[in-house]
């Protein structure tokens, strides 16, 4: 019988024993699936959804390549407080309570490319080649995102107070409940450079999929980036080192070939080099005159993406812009790297540095693949200046309609030449947007400011 | 098990001790050892509730039944002041007293009790001493047959009746601890046994007493008279905590009681329904949903968290069976699995005293269930009984509808007003495909056209609007439910051991033809026991299968989504011939596509019904073993665990010729111009769904049961526990199926095809991920007793839970929980003897703290891997939810008082309770920053304040020898409100799930209705009614009223039992009160997207024409510039005027059972019999409401659409040989 007993006891002890803390916490957490091999931080890097989401509706609501003259569009528009005050250049956009979509978004993409920033290279089962590979895409995107923000919710980059302007808050690290002040201007543009230039030597020349960052598109993006911070050599040399990899331009006769026309997806368009897609678009843009005064009506691009109001919503009279989604292919317009803003870029440098006739080349054998052989004729430049405005007029006519303007717009002002007021007539009222104006910097959404007041407002 | 911790000590005296007594080791349904436990209590039970006592000088008065003579001292001590002093080993032996006598001298009444004792008595100086009786020769007189005295042997024989003298075939008769010497009686009840000198010889009969005599003597053959087993009585004296079994009157906590005999007075095949309104505060509800018929919820005592999409915090109670937390919960159908006949005792723990020994698993209450198990040293004996239920027909005229008339006259003026338009020009092939218009509507756009003139028209109305399908429904997709349940038992046990086996089987068919569910479940348990008692092994394995099918067909028909039914389409027509619709384009173009190669587009609900099944096979095996041993009388040990296995096979088959599957085949199919392109392989489809659940607990306890003299008794367990859970989750579609020949068509991902609208497809995926999950959980727990001279009790307990639920911080994951508790015994009371016509008084408190711990949310970061993005094509996984490093459990105090009662000879008995719960750090999503990434999380926010009280009372108004009518009241109220400033009433728009400071989390708010305008739109008043507000206003801060509860807070039932001899009638009636719900009056109407039109014949009395506004509050349907239907319908159908009172009363259940008389079924072999019969869901008897709408089934359109349910009658038969 003792020994039964023994037995017994001999069995409660052990169970106590077992019953040590390891027992839980050597377990997978209930239903999950946390971040542990490379392959994990692949998935997540791939996470397109997020990471596409550029600049959307107030962009395009602002810039000057939309005029609501038509009724029917401004009557649908005064409907709307959110859209009437995006139209008029007014703040807040948003009421109290209601959510700016634009700012969430790109800050969810960067919740989730800080996660990968940080943790990829501690994954398992990974070559340390992979593990770069998607650090430098991580690092890409977090890149873009911030150059979206910045250019949206801060003033122009301007060297003398970019140290000083309020930027964006610069979140590195996927932390909730952190403290969330606008870092500067400066900051963000310095991080934008860090990063991208990190990511350089992890990456592929170019991707398998439109939708990852490669080498060309850091490489666009620095451009980009210079271009904007007017270091007009450091831009065309990353404008070439884009192109260097990448610079295959488009022919749109091929779109135009047949009687139905056809535009192809951001990922077989051999123009694309990091794809983005606007977060929201307004189904009747209605094209401003100025706009419309660039652009002749043999050019495809006018075929293309300019529509009588009528195959719009609502309906309006007028022509309005007709996007790429209204394709077959169901792709969104590109806002985001691709040959022929790189190509502008590098035009751009030339006409700034002065080589006229090398901008105005650039333009025309861009322009050869816009028009038919029969509609074609060269552009030809006065002086460096003209070729200056000549680069900037066809790169309205290259991106109008998806609000990439916006960001010419704002930068532009900088230059004595393009700095122009644009007026709106509204309701019965006429509205200016003076250049250097607070209407040229997006309002903070007032509830995120509500919740963490460390955000400062932008100024009017 | 841990029920053993109280057990008898009889059984673990060793033999040296044993004397030659008489004991009353009752045999019956579970273990010897619990029984004799449960013995014990009961007859200290029923000598409280029986023994009423004067108090003079030295005469004494007494009346009772099977009084334990212990207590019949007490009595004697409290009439005559005389002690009584007696070694308390010698009172084992004594036999409980009945006596009714009345002012009896002491020495004669000593002399009447003590006459059949094996005890004698003195009296000294004010004191009664007792002592042992010295053997007499007529004790113990076996027959000596001459054996050698060497061999210390005897052959004892003897024979074995019943008390009236009748002999006992088959009575086991055997030497105590000497298996071997095992006999049974024979036809004439006559037994020969070896013995040995100081032998026990125990006789043991199937539903007597057990009866031991000591081998002392040689001498005359012996005869054993056995006692019938006492009836138990319906009063509990036990209740189950899953770790321990505790007697009743020590448990300071909430418990409520469903004994097994109980369940079986319903012969009913639900256990849910077995359930309902038998315990106060405790909701049980079965109604049914559309599609599934074995289903219901229980809730205990409201809420104790804020049940939320997201929040992942359960409101389910924990089941626990047999000692083990049940892997399936009560809402994924754990009880299906069950057997009720299978169970002996249901318990129910209510507050934080009873349920804190679960931890952070019992927040919303426990349901612990205990299955029976074979009684030792009984005949084997076979219980057999079948039930079978039947429904009335189903009723397709609950609700008021509009008639086919009055639903053409609604479908005009949708025409009319342009909300439904011509299908037909926009029918052309490769545009949009018009779905579903109507043989009325099609018919007025054709007269549009010019294609049949007005009285053409005129007469298709007219035939349309006298057509009625109702009947057809009834009669081709309806029949009456019916259900039918076996169950075969068989138990018994050796002078070691016991088993107990039982089989079920159960087979339900719905009211919806071609549905069916059926299971059976196979239980075996053993107990053995070794060591002469000291250990005791009991393993138990249950196997359950269940089996539904599930077809939709006439779910569908009569829903309002695609193949719905008008109330003019007919199913067959005058010959009898089925008759088919086109619900997915109209007619015309189905028949053009049909030419250009399509499959027939054509539907019957009839033909439907051999078609599109859902099949779920499930399965569930369950294995305990538990180890008990009895260290020394008072401390026992205990190893019990647990493996369980759950796996489920669901297949939903689509044949080829199913209407489903053949407009899968033709949305995939292209039409090009010469020729048509499927986008799929040929055949049918093939969604199958897999699941697989296993878990292990392994738990070792320490339990002690000690008393000191009567005077102080303690009750204590220890132990820990492990505990793992892991599921897996898979599934598949497949398309190109036809098992009829075994055809698999494989599905490419990635392949492009052009469907029906000439859009571009994809063939995606068609697998699904492999979801699993791993629970562990690591527990210590402890709870203890003390009770001082049987009137004051203690009670704590503690349990810490440790789970890997929260992540890797041990501070935040783990939490001790526990709970404090007083009883006081008031009836034991010296001066409570002054009240004679108090049989029972005690009052209990406990205060306790239980916790509940949110699921799939950690420290860490969490990921869903997800399939390909849909643009880019990359396979891609998303942030599912933050690392949250702020998050604790949820936290539930509990407060309960509570008396228990019976007076007047427990002709007026029960308890009232009052019981406060405040819940705090609800977790709950509260808006963050987008900033961070994420525009929510969660956080420990809310606090609920809940409150109720429930209320118990039986009344016997009449009792005689053999008419017996108890009257029984269970009545509860709960309620509950929101504290927390951080949810401030919005000022927008209310609703969802959102709580709201200073009101129930069961809201409902409305509109103040103000009548309609004079364009037959709805107005509302401002909250102060001074304010009128047209459809064009819209006022944006708090307009909307409070109207109520969406649950009543008072509910209950009220049962009323006769039983007269062998006949048990009783009625049930379950009460709601307060509370309210929304007359469903509008859906559906106005604003249609389907082509379906609204069915409420309350649609009828819409506005229609100016003027109409004084007589109807119905809005019209009205269109166009300076209106807005949407709001006018909306802010109607969400507006008080539709607020009902919930108050009603249901006659929810009558039953009728008779116990066929003993002497008759003797003759022909059984035991027992009993038949039975009962009628449930006989309708409302009151309801405040004026249109007396059931407020538990509530018409709705759409594809949530339910049948009221019908009366159903269920007969059983039971028997037992």
């Amino acid at each position: 019988m003792n020994t039964y007993i023994k037995i017994i006891i001999a069995c409660v002890f052990s169970v106590s024993v077992c019953a040590c803390r390891k027992y839980v916490e050597d377990t997978p957490l209930q239903n999950t699936r946390v971040l542990v091999y490379t392959d994990d931080y692949r998935l997540l890097v791939n996470d397109a959804g997020k990471t596409e989401t550029a600049s959307g509706m107030p962009a395009v609501f602002s810039c000057d390549d939309v005029d609501f003259t038509a009724p029917e569009v401004a009557n649908a528009v005064k409907l709307n407080t959110i859209y009437t005050q995006m139209y008029l250049w007014r703040k807040p956009f948003y009421s109290t309570i209601q959510d700016d979509y634009d700012w969430n978004n790109v800050y969810a993409a960067m919740y989730e490319v800080n996660t990968v920033i940080e943790g990829v290279m501690d994954s398992k089962n990974g070559t340390l080649a992979v593990r770069q590979a998607i650090l430098g895409e991580a690092l890409v995107h977090r890149a873009f995102a911030y150059f979206t923000l910045v250019n949206l919710y801060a003033k122009q980059y301007d060297e003398k107070t970019a140290a000083t302007d309020p930027g964006i808050p610069l979140l590195l690290k996927a932390k909730l409940f952190v403290d969330l002040k606008r870092n500067t201007v400066k900051e963000i543009y310095d991080q934008i450079l860090a990063d991208t230039k990190t990511a350089i030597p992890f990456l592929p020349p170019t991707p398998d999929n439109m939708a990852k960052p490669s080498k060309s598109a850091a490489y666009a993006l620095l451009a980009k980036t210079y271009l904007y911070m007017r270091s007009f050599g450091n831009a065309a040399a990353y404008a070439d080192s884009a192109l260097a990899i990448k610079s295959t331009l488009a022919d749109y006769n091929t779109y135009v070939a047949t009687s139905t026309y056809t535009f192809p997806t951001q990922f077989n368009d051999k123009e694309v080099i990091l794809r983005r897609v606007p977060r929201s678009t307004y189904g009747a843009a209605q094209l401003s005159a100025g706009l419309l005064s660039l652009l002749s009506t043999n050019d495809i691009r006018y075929k293309l993406f300019v529509a009588p109001g009528s195959k719009l919503s609502p309906s309006f009279t007028g022509l309005g812009f007709y996007p790429r989604d209204k394709y077959n292919s169901g792709d969104k317009s590109a806002v985001g790297l691709t040959v022929p803003d790189t190509w502008l870029i590098k035009a751009e440098c030339f006409a700034r540095g002065g080589d006229k006739d090398n901008a105005i080349k650039m333009v025309n054998d861009l322009r050869k693949l816009r028009f038919s052989a029969a509609d074609y004729a060269d552009l030809t430049a006065t002086d460096a200046a003209d070729a200056l405005r000549i680069v900037i007029e066809e790169r309205r006519r290259e991106f109008f309609g998806r609000g990439t303007r916006w960001f010419d717009q704002r930068r532009l002002n900088m230059d004595a030449f393009f700095a122009k007021p644009v007026t709106r007539t509204f309701d019965g009222n006429t509205y200016t947007l003076q250049p250097g104006s607070s209407g040229y910097t997006f309002p903070i959404a007032p509830i995120l400011i509500a919740q963490n007041p460390e955000i400062e407002q932008n100024p009017g | 098990m841990q029920k053993t911790a109280f057990a008898c000590r009889s059984f673990s005296e060793g033999m040296a001790t044993c004397r030659v007594r008489q004991l009353t080791e009752k045999g019956g349904f579970t273990t010897q050892t619990l029984l004799a436990m449960k013995l014990t209590l009961l007859l200290i039970t029923v000598s409280f509730l029986q023994v009423s006592a004067k108090s003079v000088g030295q005469s004494v008065s007494l009346s009772g039944r099977n009084i334990p003579l212990k207590n019949v001292f007490v009595s004697i001590k409290r009439q005559t002041g005389y002690m009584v002093a007696y070694a308390r080993e010698v009172l084992q032996e004594s036999k409980p007293v009945s006596v009714d006598v009345q002012n009896m001298t002491l020495t004669s009444f000593l002399d009447l009790v003590f006459k059949d004792q094996p005890l004698k008595y003195t009296i000294d100086n004010k004191t009664i001493l007792v002592s042992e009786k010295p053997l007499s020769a007529q004790d113990v007189i076996f027959q000596y047959r001459g054996l050698p005295a060497d061999t210390a042997r005897f052959i004892v024989a003897g024979s074995v009746t019943d008390s009236t003298g009748k002999p006992l075939a088959g009575a086991t008769v055997l030497v105590r601890g000497k298996q071997q010497n095992l006999t049974t009686t024979d036809n004439n009840g006559k037994f020969v046994l070896r013995a040995a000198l100081n032998d026990v010889v125990v006789v043991s009969y199937i539903g007597y007493e057990d009866k031991s005599w000591l081998v002392k003597n040689a001498g005359d053959a012996i005869t054993f008279s056995l006692k019938p087993v006492v009836t138990r009585l319906d009063n509990v004296d036990v209740v189950y905590t899953g770790y321990q079994a505790l007697p009743k009157e020590r448990a300071t906590g909430s418990f409520g009681v469903i004994t097994g005999r109980e369940l079986a007075k319903i012969p009913s095949t639900s256990l849910f329904e077995r359930m309902q309104g038998m315990v106060s505060g405790v909701d049980v509800t079965t109604a049914t949903v559309a599609g599934k018929t074995r289903n219901g919820s229980i809730r205990i005592r409201g809420f104790s968290t804020i049940p939320s999409s997201y929040s992942k915090v359960s409101s389910d109670p924990l089941l626990v069976i047999d000692g083990f937390p049940s892997q399936i919960s009560i809402s994924a159908g754990a009880l299906d699995y069950l057997n009720p006949d299978d169970i002996d005792q249901v318990t129910i723990l209510k507050d934080a005293a009873a349920a804190s020994i679960w931890g952070m698993q019992a927040a919303n209450g426990v349901i612990v269930i205990v299955t029976k198990k074979g009684a030792r040293n009984s005949k084997p004996s076979i219980s057999f009984n079948a039930t079978y239920g039947t429904s009335a027909s189903p009723r397709m005229d609950y609700y008021p509808q509009n008639n086919s008339a009055e639903y053409i006259d609604l479908e005009k003026e949708h025409i009319d007003k342009g909300i439904f338009t011509d299908p037909i020009p926009k029918s052309a092939p490769g545009s949009y495909y018009p779905e579903n218009a109507s043989q009325a509507q099609l018919a007025i756009f054709s007269f549009k056209r010019g294609e049949i003139t007005a009285a053409q028209l005129d007469a298709k109305i007219v035939q349309l609007g006298s057509q009625d399908n109702r009947s057809q429904v009834s009669k081709y997709l309806l029949q009456p439910a019916s259900t039918q349940q076996y169950v075969l038992s068989f138990s018994g046990g050796g002078p070691n051991s016991s088993f107990y086996t039982s089989a079920y089987y159960y087979q339900d068919e719905p009211v919806y033809k071609a549905n069916m569910n059926r299971g059976y479940t196979l239980n075996a348990g053993n107990t053995a026991s070794l060591l002469n008692g000291k250990l005791t092994i009991s393993t138990s394995l249950n196997y359950s299968n269940k089996r539904d099918k599930l077809n939709m067909s006439s779910v569908t028909a009569l829903s309002t989504v695609q193949g719905g039914l008008r109330p003019y389409d007919m199913l067959k027509d005058g010959n009898g011939q089925t008759i088919y619709y086109d619900p997915f384009l109209v007619s015309s173009t189905a028949r053009t596509l049909e030419g250009r190669g399509y499959l027939p587009f054509s539907y019957s609900p009839i033909d439907e019904l051999n078609y599109s099944n859902k099949i779920a096979n499930d399965n569930s095996i369950m294995l305990n073993l538990g180890i008990n041993t009895n260290i020394t009388s008072w401390l026992n040990v205990n190893i019990s665990g647990n493996v369980g296995r759950v796996f489920s096979e669901a297949e939903t088959y689509d044949e080829p010729e199913s209407y489903a599957a053949r407009m899968i085949q033709n949305k995939a199919t292209g039409l090009y111009p010469t020729y048509i392109a499927k986008g799929l392989p040929k055949g049918g489809k093939l969604a199958l769904a897999n699941s697989l659940g296993r878990s292990y607990n392994l738990r070792g306890t320490i339990g002690i049961n000690k008393s000191w003299r009567d005077m102080h008794q303690v009750n204590m367990i220890v132990g820990s526990e492990i505990r793992e859970v892991f599921s897996k989750s898979s599934g598949e579609t497949r398309y190109g199926i036809d098992k009829s020949i075994n055809a698999f068509g494989l599905p490419f991902a990635g392949i492009s095809y052009k469907d029906i609208y000439g859009a571009n497809q994809t063939m995606q995926p068609t697998g699904y991920g492999i979801s699993q999950s791993t629970t562990r959980a690591l527990s210590y727990y402890s709870n203890a007793a003390y009770t001082f001279m049987g009137k004051y009790t203690i009670s704590g307990s503690a349990r810490f839970d440790d789970f890997n639920l929260l992540g890797v911080e041990r501070r935040k994951r783990a939490l001790p929980l526990w709970s404090a508790g007083v009883k006081w015994n008031i009836i034991k009371e010296s001066f409570m003897k002054s009240v004679p016509w108090i049989d029972n008084l005690g009052a209990r408190m406990t205060i306790g703290f239980s916790g509940n711990a949110p699921q799939g949310y950690a420290p860490v970061t969490q990921i869903n891997v997800l399939g390909a993005d849909y643009y880019s094509g990359l396979p891609f996984a998303n942030i599912g939810t933050p690392a949250i490093d702020n998050l604790t459990w949820e936290k539930t105090r509990v407060i309960n008082l509570g008396l228990d009662y019976s007076l007047f000879k427990n002709r007026l008995y029960g308890s009232a309770e009052l019981y406060y719960k405040l819940s705090t750090d609800i977790i709950w999503n509260l808006p963050i920053n987008g900033t961070y990434g994420f525009t929510g999380t969660l956080f420990n926010a809310a606090n609920l304040n809940g409150k109720g009280v429930d209320l118990s009372v039986s009344v016997v108004p009449v009792v005689t020898k053999s008419f017996k009518w108890t009257s029984t009241i269970n009545l509860s109220y709960n309620t509950n409100i929101i504290k927390d400033t951080r949810f401030k009433k919005q000022v927008g728009s209310l609703g969802g799930d959102y709580p709201y400071d200073g009101y129930p989390i069961d809201y409902m708010f409305s509109y103040l209705w103000a009548g309609l305008d004079k364009t037959g739109q709805g107005l509302i008043y401002s909250q102060d009614r001074k304010t009128i507000y047209t459809i064009n206003d819209y006022p944006f801060y708090d307009i909307r009223g409070y109207s109520g509860r969406t649950t009543s807070p008072w509910f209950g039932g009220f049962i009323n039992a006769f039983s007269y001899k062998g006949f048990d009638l009783s009625a049930w009636f379950s009460f709601n009160f307060g509370g309210v719900f929304r007359k469903p009056a509008a859906n559906g109407f106005g604003f249609s997207n389907n082509g379906f039109v609204g069915r409420s014949k309350e649609i009828a009395t819409r506005w229609r024409k100016p003027g109409d506004e004084a007589v109807t509050n119905f809005p019209g349907m009205v269109y166009g510039v300076g209106t807005s239907f949407y709001s006018s319908i909306n802010r109607f159908i969400e507006s008080d005027y539709l607020v009902r009172s919930r108050s009603y009363i249901k006659c929810r259940q009558v039953s009728l059972s008779y116990n066929v008389p003993g002497s008759f079924l003797n003759k022909i072999g059984l035991k027992n019999l009993t038949v039975s019969a009962v009628a449930r869901e006989l309708g409302l008897v009151w309801a405040k409401n004026e249109e007396k709408l059931d407020p538990e089934y509530l018409y709705s359109t759409g594809s949530g659409f339910q049948l009221p349910p019908s009366v159903k009658y269920t007969f059983r038969i039971a028997t037992n040989f």
